[in-house]
Parts: structure tokens; C-alpha cells; sequence
């Protein structure tokens, strides 16, 4: 007994998990369990399941690397003492966006979705907010992909009366 | 009353269909942010500070439109009023110190005709401070009505607006939504220029069969009606000053100086005086306010002294929750992780993570005092936050403590006029 709980601690437990396209990730368990989908997975059977594949019905092995990566610097961040400069996770942040398309941002929405991860899903949907922010209406309608269903009687007149709301927007 | 913004409870409010969004046939993506579940469009919303841009989000279709009207965030209402010139210009900068200038100098050489106070409650505009952006927004008065009103704040982000000449029209006006809703006159109830407080049972945009209880500004008045009604109908047996009024779980009610709690009957129009034990307030001076607090019945005493240089200053609060079993008011001294922003028509109570730099178990509260009964140089004095758990104060206006660390929490330009909250 002793000397499985000394292996135990110099040997993290992994977990693996199967993204969407079958593709097997082996990782520590309390970065898995930074995931509310993985945890409740194993509710109620802590020990008995973890050698199981849990499968991530949502969420492309395409995003997997980054996302893991995000718990793994964000669970780092939380434990340690002090706390990080604000300006160091600021630029974990920026890098972990950077070059992300559009179309990534949002897939990577709905697996933090999927994956029930609070803190994930914040900070992605404020990502996509800032993208979005002062810019046309036309702009957003892009980005989101949605087709104007008011009639143009409608859109004049509400482009009227909230006139002040459409001064000074960036460059689409 | 207490907002949840967790977006589930939006969601239940609506059916799905309300939300469903158009395909782009034409994008080649697989997947595309209109599949997004509506709570995670709603994170984004919410994610989006600045009103302009929830507005331009409420213009992408007519879906979000309903969805953008629900995630506004708080704001202080400024009013625009007189200052001295020199102060015009330390407040506002540029902002509209010229009509204040121009009502400051006929209010206080004298020449005091009907002409002056249009020059001061003519409005075109509202004025909305975002307390999370700390950014001001200038948004138009109805056209029908420039010129002839004046403002206040009600609640579910609605404007009282009131009629300057008598028969003193009154109306429900949403700025947001554009909505006005017609109230009968108050002719009966206002005699001349007075402040009219006016609450509503719910969101006049969600419910329709809304009622409306209006408090006269003295607190010796209080009337009833519903949209649609000719006239208001006043509400008997209420005893002594009404302080405060609030519709908590399918009632109104309302608290007189003296901290009694009445439930108004609006079936035949009375006050009833509910048999609670007394607080046993010193002898001071105090006002009391009705919160709701995660279902509970707050009163919320606000102490005040006389000063020498303003009409009042406040010195502490005392927060009491009803306990409906026990009959009586429960001192509590610990709201958790909430705010409760104290005002005259509209005291709210709000999770702290709903504001920028906000603090937990703090009351901000604003000077109720009447601008119009003290010399400007003192406006909004009593204007500030109190820490429920250290019963701290901190005085954001710069006249007060120029010592406190608060005092870049919200711009000094806010400061300048009578201020309300224009809130959910």
C-alpha cells in the first residue's frame, strides 16, 4: 500500500481522451478534470473508470493541443503564489489567440461549450465580443454569417432613432 | 427588485423560435456562429460593455434585436442643471456647459420666468453614465415630446416622463426600445413642478397587464392605475411619509418615515399596514428604502445629519431583512457578494460581478436631496459607497475627501447634477 501511493505521486494519473475525429489524447488528470464534461464523467466511479477513453463527441483534435494547453498555463496560474503579473497572463492570452481565425474562435466556443469550462468559455466569448466591437452592422453580420431579415423600412427607421450609436465605428 | 443575469434564466424567458437565426446558404463553412446555442450569443452579448455596440448587435436581425434589449448593463442618469460657470467647466469640460450656464444665469440673477425653466427641463436628450465603461451616452428624447418634459428614472430601464405645464402628461418612455407607453395625467396629483416617483409591477415590454403605483415627491400622496386607465386612483389608509415603494413577489408595497410597511390592496385601492414588530429607530434622521435581495424584502434606513454647508450628510446605513415568520425586521450585516445601489426612484440590488471595480456588501448611494432646493456649489455631496461589513465610507466626490483612493472609480463629471439610477 505504502509503496503504490509513493509510484502514485511521482506518477501523475493520465486520462485519455478521444476527440471527435478519433484521435487519442493522453492527459494529466487534474488538467481533465479542469473539464466539467470529463469530471462528471467519472461521478461516482473515481477509480473504477480512469483507465476508460472518454469520448469528445464535440470537439476537434484540431483544437485539443490549445485548449489542453490553456488549462494547463491557467490551472498554473491559480496555484501559484503570488499571483502572476497581470501582465504575463495578458500575454499567454494574446498569444493564444493569435492568428486563431474567426471560424477557429468559434469552434473552439463550442467545444469549451461541450466541454462545460467556465473559464474557457469567458474568455473565448470575450474574444469574439472585442471582435466585434465598433464595428458596422454589416461587419457583424459577416462575422456571425446572418442575413438581414428586417425590411428596409424597419432598418432606416431603427438606423434613425439610435443614429448616435452608429458615429465614429473602425474600418471593417 | 433583483435581476439574475445568468443567462439561463433569459433563456427560459423565451422559446428558442424567438432566437432562430438565418442560414447562410452560401458560406461553404461547416459550422457557422449562427449555430451557436443562444446562451453562448448571449455570453458574447454580454461580453459587449459598450452601448453602442449592443445596439448595433440589436440592428443584425430581428432576432437579436430582442436579445440585445436584455443585456444592458446599469447606468446613472444625469441630469443637466445649473452650475456656477467656473464649476460647469471643472465638472463637464465642454459638456454641456453652455445650457447650464444659460439656466444658471436666469436662475440666479432672479429673473425666474417660465422661460428659464424650460431653458432647464426642456430636454432633447437623456443623459446615461455606463458605469461599466464609465462612458457617456447621449440618447434623444422622443421627437413628440422635445421641449415639454422632463425626466426621471422608473426601473426595467424605463424613463418617467412628465409633462412641465399642467395637465402634466405622463408617460412610460424606454430609450432603448423607443416604446412609449401613455399614463393617465397627473394633473390631480402634481401641483406644481415636483418630483412624481413611479414604479411599475413589471417590464411594460414583457407584460402588458402591468400596473403602475406613482408616489408624489412629499410621500403624502400615493395613486394607482393601469395602462389604459383615464385617471389615477388614489390609494387610502396609508399613514405618515412615504419614503419608499417596491413591488416584491406579486405586490406593491410601501414604507412610510417611520419604517411601518404597507401592502397595497390595488383591488379596492387601500393601504394596508401590516402587523410587524417596530424597528426601534433612535431618534434621527433618517429615510428608509425597500430592496429585494435573492427573494427577501430588504429595508435599508440611510442616517443623516444636518451640515452647515449641505442640507444633509449621511452617517450611516442599517440594513433590516423581513422575516415573515417572525413578523418583524431582522437586522442583517452581510449582503455577500452584492452591491445595492440606493436612489430615488429606483434602489436595486445587483451581484457585484455585474460592474467594473465595484465592491461587494457596498450600498452606493446618491444624494436624493432636490437640486432645486440648495445652492449647486453642494450638489450631490451625500453621494458615495458604504461598506456594510467595516461601515467605511468612501466619498467619491471630489469636495469631500480628496484623500480617497475612489475618487478615479467614477469620473468627477458625474458629480455635477442630481443623479439617479437607470437600472434593470
Amino acid at each position: 500500500m505504502a509503496s503504490s501511493s509513493s509510484s502514485s505521486s511521482t506518477q501523475v494519473k493520465k486520462i485519455t481522451l478521444k476527440a471527435a475525429d478519433g484521435k487519442h489524447f493522453e492527459v494529466e488528470e487534474p488538467v481533465a478534470m479542469e473539464m466539467e464534461t470529463v469530471k462528471s464523467f467519472f461521478v461516482g466511479n473515481e477509480d473504477a473508470m480512469k483507465d476508460m477513453v472518454v469520448p469528445l463527441l464535440n470537439v476537434s483534435s484540431e483544437h485539443m493541443p490549445a485548449i489542453l494547453d490553456f488549462y494547463r498555463n491557467h490551472s498554473e496560474f491559480r496555484k501559484r503564489t503570488p499571483p502572476p503579473p497581470a501582465e504575463e497572463v495578458k500575454a499567454f492570452n494574446e498569444a493564444f489567440l493569435e492568428n486563431k481565425s474567426d471560424e477557429q474562435l468559434m469552434e473552439m466556443i463550442m467545444a469549451a461549450n461541450f466541454l462545460n469550462t467556465k473559464e474557457l468559455l469567458n474568455f473565448l466569448t470575450e474574444a469574439a465580443a472585442n471582435r466585434i466591437k465598433n464595428k458596422s452592422v454589416e461587419y457583424v453580420r459577416a462575422f456571425f454569417g446572418i442575413e438581414n431579415d428586417f425590411t428596409p423600412e424597419e432598418e432606416a427607421r431603427i438606423r434613425a432613432e439610435n443614429e448616435w450609436a452608429f458615429d465614429g465605428l473602425d474600418e471593417d | 427588485m433583483t435581476i439574475d443575469y445568468r443567462t439561463d434564466k433569459y433563456i427560459q424567458n423565451r422559446s428558442i423560435s424567438d432566437f432562430s437565426v438565418s442560414l447562410n446558404n452560401e458560406s461553404k463553412r461547416t459550422t457557422r456562429w449562427s449555430d451557436l446555442d443562444f446562451d453562448l450569443l448571449l455570453m458574447i452579448f454580454e461580453k459587449l460593455l459598450d452601448l453602442p455596440d449592443i445596439y448595433r448587435c440589436g440592428t443584425v436581425c430581428v432576432s437579436w434585436q430582442s436579445v440585445a434589449k436584455t443585456i444592458l448593463p446599469p447606468f446613472l442618469l444625469l441630469s443637466k442643471v445649473s452650475l456656477h460657470a467656473e464649476e460647469s467647466d471643472f465638472f463637464f469640460g465642454d459638456f454641456h456647459s453652455k445650457s447650464i450656464n444659460s439656466f444658471y444665469c436666469d436662475f440666479f440673477v432672479g429673473d425666474f420666468d417660465s422661460k428659464s425653466i424650460n431653458s432647464f427641463y426642456y430636454e432633447k436628450s437623456c443623459t446615461l453614465f455606463n458605469i461599466r465603461t464609465h462612458k457617456i451616452h447621449e440618447v434623444p428624447l422622443p421627437e413628440e415630446e422635445k421641449g415639454n418634459i422632463w425626466y426621471s428614472s422608473s426601473g426595467f430601464w424605463w424613463l418617467i416622463t412628465i409633462g412641465v405645464e399642467p395637465p402634466h402628461e405622463i408617460g412610460l418612455f424606454n430609450p432603448f426600445t423607443r416604446d412609449r407607453i401613455t399614463l393617465p395625467r397627473a394633473s390631480d396629483l402634481l401641483k406644481v413642478r415636483e418630483e412624481l416617483r413611479v414604479i411599475t409591477s413589471a417590464n411594460p415590454l414583457i407584460d402588458p397587464k402591468f400596473s403602475v403605483l406613482a408616489t408624489h415627491s412629499c410621500g403624502f400622496k400615493i395613486a394607482f392605475c393601469r395602462p389604459g386607465d383615464s385617471s389615477w386612483t388614489s390609494i387610502k389608509g396609508f399613514q405618515g411619509i412615504c419614503n419608499d415603494t417596491i413591488f416584491h413577489k406579486g405586490e406593491f408595497f410601501a414604507v412610510n418615515h417611520r419604517g411601518d410597511l404597507f401592502r397595497i390592496n390595488c383591488g379596492n385601492f387601500t393601504a394596508e399596514k401590516l402587523a410587524l414588530r417596530p424597528i426601534e429607530f433612535p431618534w434621527h434622521w433618517y429615510c428608509n428604502y425597500l430592496v429585494e435581495l435573492d427573494g427577501d424584502l430588504l429595508l435599508v434606513a440611510r442616517w443623516l445629519e444636518e451640515t452647515q454647508i449641505t442640507c444633509s450628510k449621511t452617517t450611516s446605513f442599517t440594513v433590516y431583512k423581513l422575516n415573515w415568520v417572525e413578523k418583524g425586521w431582522i437586522k442583517i450585516k452581510n449582503i455577500g457578494d452584492n452591491s445595492i445601489l440606493l436612489g430615488k426612484n429606483s434602489s436595486i440590488s445587483l451581484p457585484r460581478n455585474h460592474f467594473i471595480n465595484f465592491e461587494a456588501n457596498c450600498i452606493y448611494f446618491i444624494d436624493d436631496a432636490d437640486g432645486f432646493n440648495m445652492t449647486t456649489k453642494y450638489l450631490n455631496m451625500d453621494t458615495g459607497l458604504y461598506n456594510i461589513v467595516t461601515r467605511q465610507f468612501k466619498w467619491p466626490s471630489p469636495n469631500y475627501n480628496k484623500e480617497t483612493e475612489q475618487l478615479e472609480k467614477l469620473p468627477s463629471s458625474i458629480w455635477g447634477g442630481p443623479l439617479n439610477w437607470f437600472i434593470p
